[in-house]
């Protein structure tokens, strides 16, 4: 009777266990991980809030590295969520995070896409929504779209040699007509409309496809300047002599009043825990790499090529024909064209 | 009334009566000399049944949501594909681990019914029942504490299982605890080199398609 009872005990504690496992897996569906007590206090609404793990009131760091892009990894081994998405991912659990009282992105990118970049503004704009204090740290650059993103959060520091600025947008095509020409190549295109294969790498643009593109370009470009000058609160006159995609050192930047501060990350995540109000040396949530994608990643970094949107603008290909194929068509980017930031 | 006739478990008293199922699982943890005479004795497939799906629902939850977990992509489909991947695999290798211990053990002139084996190692994994607390309760710890105290008590549960397949096999068979212990660790040994095998194929296939793509 005792061996029954107590066996019965094991049983309801383990299936119990199992039970709400299930429920956190319906819960939580394709959100990145969280501790399960967070994840447990949200399935029962905050009924079991006691569980949540006590740290206290903590700065997350999320990091924004290389070409902001929502593009597919082209690595051969690399199956997780990477580049734009993964800051979004990060950022909203962070936002969803109770214990999380400012938010410090570290930046080190030369840009990127106009669509991911304004996404993750997005998710700052939520951030500050819900209360939260958003501080950029700039580590070696941070231009164009990784300036637009920095703009977009409370305040901005940056080290005294960081670089940063290149505000404006660029878009990158080749023509390669004349090579093609050479080699006898020519190729037989059926399209539906008259701007189908407007950038395509086969002919040269029309004088009206680069009307279009330009108007494209200086669409974008003034949402740009539009987001710069709201965040940094620096009317758009003053702003426009300094968006000309020039780039300046973090020295520059204060002087221009594009950057709040110098100092290093450290510093930054200090000013984010002043600013929500935390006092003494903040607790730091930093991003989290689990061991298979950092697996994943040795590998691809072993045996996989992944090109960035730098690497692509900058054409570092073995051929034309493949820098053009991996640029996709019409991509317009917040990009400083370089080599560098990956 | 005890006479020469008796056979020698009557004169136990915890055996004169059948005991139920739950107290069979209970000695099975506690005592599991006494657990594998009585399974041995009333047979509960259903019961090993039971075993097999609980440890492999407990296992499959724990691998989603403990700490060493990469991400729970997926969520319910990816768990309901998994239990189901777990399950075959649990089977599987039951039926290998049944066959070759019985291999083993009929090799020096023991008998017992292959069944009745395959029953013993299903109940065997009655501790993996533990992996989903146990991965519950580590998610509240520190990253690095919850994955060490997570793997910590992983391996504990996986030897555990490993002696009560030892204890299994002694008690079914009679025979020492040595030649038990080699019987059990055979299809362990038979596994690693059929999988270390693969991933050498698979190693020298990548390879070789990187030595073709990259020039």
């Amino acid at each position: 009777m005792k061996k029954t009872f107590f066996m019965t005990l094991i049983l309801i504690l383990c299936v119990g266990a199992i039970v709400i496992g299930i429920m956190l897996l319906k819960k939580e569906g394709m959100r990145p991980r969280e501790s399960s007590f967070d994840r447990l206090a949200k399935v029962f609404e905050g009924k079991f809030a006691k569980f949540e793990p006590a740290v206290g009131p903590s700065v997350g760091l999320v990091r924004v590295f290389g070409a902001i892009t929502f593009k597919e990894s082209q690595g051969l081994f690399e199956a997780y969520p990477r580049g734009a998405l993964r800051v979004i991912r990060e950022l909203e659990r962070l936002r969803d995070n109770k214990n999380v009282k400012a938010i410090v992105i570290q930046i080190n990118s030369p840009g990127g896409t106009v669509g991911s970049v304004q996404e993750i503004c997005h998710q700052i704009k939520l951030a500050q929504e819900a209360g939260k204090k958003v501080v950029a740290s700039v580590a070696d650059m941070a231009f164009s779209g990784g300036y637009y993103i920095a703009s977009a959060c409370d305040e901005i520091v940056a080290n005294p040699g960081s670089l940063t600025g290149s505000i404006g947008v660029i878009i990158v095509g080749a023509d390669l007509q004349r090579l093609f020409d050479m080699i006898g190549i020519r190729f037989n295109v059926i399209k539906s409309g008259e701007h189908k294969d407007i950038m395509a790498y086969w002919r040269d643009m029309t004088e009206e496809e680069r009307n279009l593109l330009q108007t494209l370009i200086m669409d974008c470009y003034q949402q740009f300047v539009s987001a710069v000058s709201q965040g940094r609160n620096i009317p758009i006159d003053e702003l426009l002599p300094l968006a000309d995609g020039r780039i300046f050192s973090g020295t520059q930047a204060l002087d221009k009043r594009l950057v709040d501060s110098l100092g290093t990350l450290e510093d930054a995540i200090n000013r984010a825990g002043e600013l929500a109000g935390i006092s003494g040396r903040p607790n730091v949530i930093r991003p989290t790499v689990e061991p298979f994608e950092r697996f994943f990643r040795f590998l691809d970094a072993k045996f996989g090529k992944t090109p960035s949107l730098t690497d692509m603008v900058a054409g570092e290909f073995d051929s034309p024909i493949q820098y053009r194929a991996n640029l996709g068509p019409a991509e317009a980017a917040f990009v400083y064209p370089t080599r560098s930031g990956r | 009334m005890q006479n020469e006739f008796s056979l020698p478990y009557e004169n136990m008293p915890s055996l004169r009566r059948p005991e139920g199922r739950l107290a069979i699982l209970y000695d099975q943890l506690t005592s599991p000399k006494k657990a594998v005479q009585a399974l041995s004795e009333r047979r509960p497939y259903g019961l090993a049944f039971f075993v097999i799906a609980l440890s492999v629902l407990s296992r499959v939850t724990a691998g989603l949501i403990s700490p060493s977990c990469a991400g729970t992509f997926g969520g319910v489909s990816l768990f309901v594909l998994l239990c189901m991947g777990q399950l075959i695999i649990t089977l599987v290798f039951i039926v290998i681990a049944a066959s070759v211990y019985h291999f083993a053990a009929t090799n020096e002139d023991k008998l017992g019914d292959v069944r009745v084996l395959f029953l013993l190692i299903a109940v065997c994994f009655l501790p993996d029942i533990f992996l989903a607390p146990v991965a519950i309760l580590t998610n509240g710890l520190p990253f690095g504490a919850g994955m060490a105290v997570f793997a910590g008590v992983g391996v504990g549960l996986w030897v555990w299982i490993f002696v009560l397949q030892i204890v299994a096999v002694k008690n079914y068979y009679e025979i020492s605890g040595g030649r038990s212990f080699l019987a059990v660790i055979l299809p362990f040994i038979l596994m690693g080199v059929l999988v270390f095998g693969f991933f050498l194929m698979v190693f020298a296939y990548i390879m070789i398609s990187m030595k073709n793509i990259l020039g």
